[in-house]
């Protein structure tokens, strides 16, 4: 009975730090902040802001600023998603072939991953600048000079599919992660299994195919939620490209102006709420799945 | 086993022809890969001036360190370099404690809850901090709090990622070792700090290295609590530059300034890469 009551002690000891900050910091909070959209409140130091209901939520989805946000979104998710899990698993599939060096080709693809979008940012900025003309630079004078002029645009402040432009140094940045967690996948399905298919004939594209790829669904799964979450909230890329007054808005830009420019905190709790639900969208399935096989 | 007939391979490529293939592009990619940092550092060691005329050399144009000494000496980044480190230090060290203490307790004890709780932490996991940043900063300004190292580092300690790596691996450590020592007489707590906790320095300092990036490259939280410019951090200080730069008149500064943000990171990174990509195969459920 002591001893039971002593691990007991033991474990709530061990874990409840962990666990109040949690509660406090992430549940506590995403209390407060839906409590707060669901009010008027404008202005520090505000006591008086008046419940409204979902009011803020509905006003939101008529406005025009928020559906481009969605589009932009939708734009940047895609493209950013798409190519960099293609790009991540066909490194992995190169680098796991039996190559030499392939500890420095790891290395590199990884590197953008240690500097921050913000460095990133200052750096794509230059070399994606759209001046054109004398002042042509960066990617588009390599365009020019390698003659592919096809290639040469303007970027981020191309009309419409500006975030197209921002993609570009995010598949930079993440492929090297998505190659790494590809890359362990393929590392980890054990070599009797591809053995067996190509002693029942299959060719390596037969074995890639019906066998690899299924077994690597689970990687890529982990692959997609995690670069969904970077995608759906994605604003240091933007701020650091194309600075904050911009045609290229999504729900985090918003957020941030209407917050702490503007001091709208009832709508800025709001477009936090949105953010939130975008990614539970894609996490509480995943969490449901991977759940389902893992025990405790 | 790599040794497969032509029949086999796809496309009909010998194996020779296939390496070579594979090694070519992955060469190519890496070469793209390299060249904006390379850009990056050629440019942090150019002279401003030359930058005016020409910016697109991939080789220090009239080199210099003038850039990098004015970043170390000049303005604020000495400061902001400062309030990264202990920020990011700080941060990581109670991440790594609490993260190996509950760990350990998700991983070994059995308690009532459990099966409640740690889906709890998994869900925390994936919650965009967006959603906790507007009472957040309510809450520190009301208390009169920003601007403080702790405003900074308080709400990145709550870090589910760091007690799900941890977990994963405590769990994965064979339970006849634990045993062994609990049979010699040692107690539960002994157990965790003289067996289990010298046992998963590996994810430790996998942890450590992941969650040192991910702090020293924060963005948002440090922009909205720190806005004196004494306590920006080195991301929010290089931020608040670039928009003084619209024209190339200070590229190279500019660079330099990239150079000294980045670099205490990728030193690290070659230093740890091997953990770093230990945690990466940990963090998504991988061995």
């Amino acid at each position: 009975m002591i001893k039971s009551m002593r691990r007991h002690w033991l474990s709530i000891a061990l874990i409840s730090p962990s666990l109040i900050l949690l509660g406090v910091f992430v549940y506590g909070f995403i209390g407060l902040n839906i409590n707060i959209s669901l009010t008027d409140e404008v202005g520090l130091n505000n006591n008086d802001a008046n419940f409204i209901g979902f009011e803020n939520y509905i006003k939101l989805l008529d406005d025009p600023r928020f559906h481009i946000d969605i589009f932009n979104t939708i734009v940047f998710s895609l493209t950013f998603i798409g190519v960099t899990l293609a790009l991540g698993l066909g490194l992995a599939i190169l680098i796991d072939s039996k190559i030499p060096a392939e500890g420095f080709f790891r290395s590199v693809y990884l590197l953008p991953m240690a500097v921050s979008f913000i460095v990133t940012g200052v750096v794509w900025r230059w070399l994606m600048n759209p001046a054109t003309g004398e002042r042509t630079s960066g990617l588009n004078l390599l365009f020019d000079v390698m003659g592919l002029d096809f290639l040469i645009n303007q970027w981020h402040l191309t009309p419409t599919w500006g975030m197209l432009g921002i993609a570009v140094p995010a598949i930079w940045q993440m492929s090297g992660y998505t190659m790494a967690l590809f890359l362990a996948g393929l590392r980890g399905i054990p070599e009797e299994v591809k053995e067996a298919a190509r002693m029942d004939g299959a060719t390596e594209f037969g074995i890639y195919r019906r066998v690899i790829m299924p077994m690597l669904k689970p990687v890529a799964l982990s692959a997609v939620v995690i670069l969904a979450h970077i995608s759906l909230k994605v604003f240091d890329l933007i701020i650091a490209i194309a600075g904050k007054q911009i045609a290229l808005d999504v729900p985090a830009i918003y957020m941030w102006q209407t917050t702490f420019d503007a001091y709208n905190f009832a709508r800025g709790a709001t477009l936090a709420t949105y953010i939130l639900i975008s990614v539970a969208l894609f996490v509480i399935p995943y969490l449901i799945v991977t759940n389902r096989k893992e025990k405790v | 086993m790599s040794q497969v007939t032509a029949k086999q391979t796809p496309f009909l490529l010998k194996p020779r022809v296939k390496q070579t293939l594979f090694l070519s592009l992955l060469s190519v990619f890496a070469a793209i890969w390299i060249l904006p940092l390379i850009w990056m550092f050629s440019l942090a060691f150019s002279s401003n001036e030359a930058l005016q005329l020409n910016t697109n050399s991939l080789t220090p144009i009239d080199p210099t360190v003038s850039n990098l000494v004015g970043v170390i000496q000049g303005g604020l980044t000495p400061r902001w370099m400062l309030n990264s480190v202990i920020v990011t230090g700080f941060t990581t060290l109670f991440t790594l404690v609490l993260s190996a203490m509950a760990g350990y307790a998700f991983a070994r004890i059995p308690f009532r809850g459990k099966k409640i709780i740690y889906p709890l932490v998994l869900a925390g996991l994936m919650v965009p901090r967006e959603a906790m940043f507007i009472p957040l900063f309510l809450m520190f300004a009301e208390a009169d709090y920003h601007n403080t190292y702790e405003a900074l580092m308080l709400p990145r300690i709550a870090a589910p990622l760091g007690v799900f790596i941890m977990t994963q691996f405590m769990a994965a450590i064979p339970m006849e070792i634990e045993e062994a020592s609990r049979v010699d007489g040692a107690s539960r707590w002994r157990t965790f700090w003289s067996v289990m906790m010298p046992m998963s320095v590996p994810a430790m300092t996998a942890l450590g290295i992941f969650t040192y990036i991910l702090t020293w490259n924060d963005f948002l939280w440090p922009l909205v609590s720190a806005t004196q410019r004494e306590m920006f951090t080195i991301t929010t200080g290089l931020a608040s530059l670039q928009g003084n730069f619209a024209q190339a008149t200070e590229l190279g500064s500019l660079m330099a300034r990239g150079v000294v943000a980045s670099l205490p990171l990728l030193i690290l990174f070659f230093i740890f890469q091997k953990q770093l990509v230990r945690g990466i195969s940990i963090g998504s459920g991988g061995k």
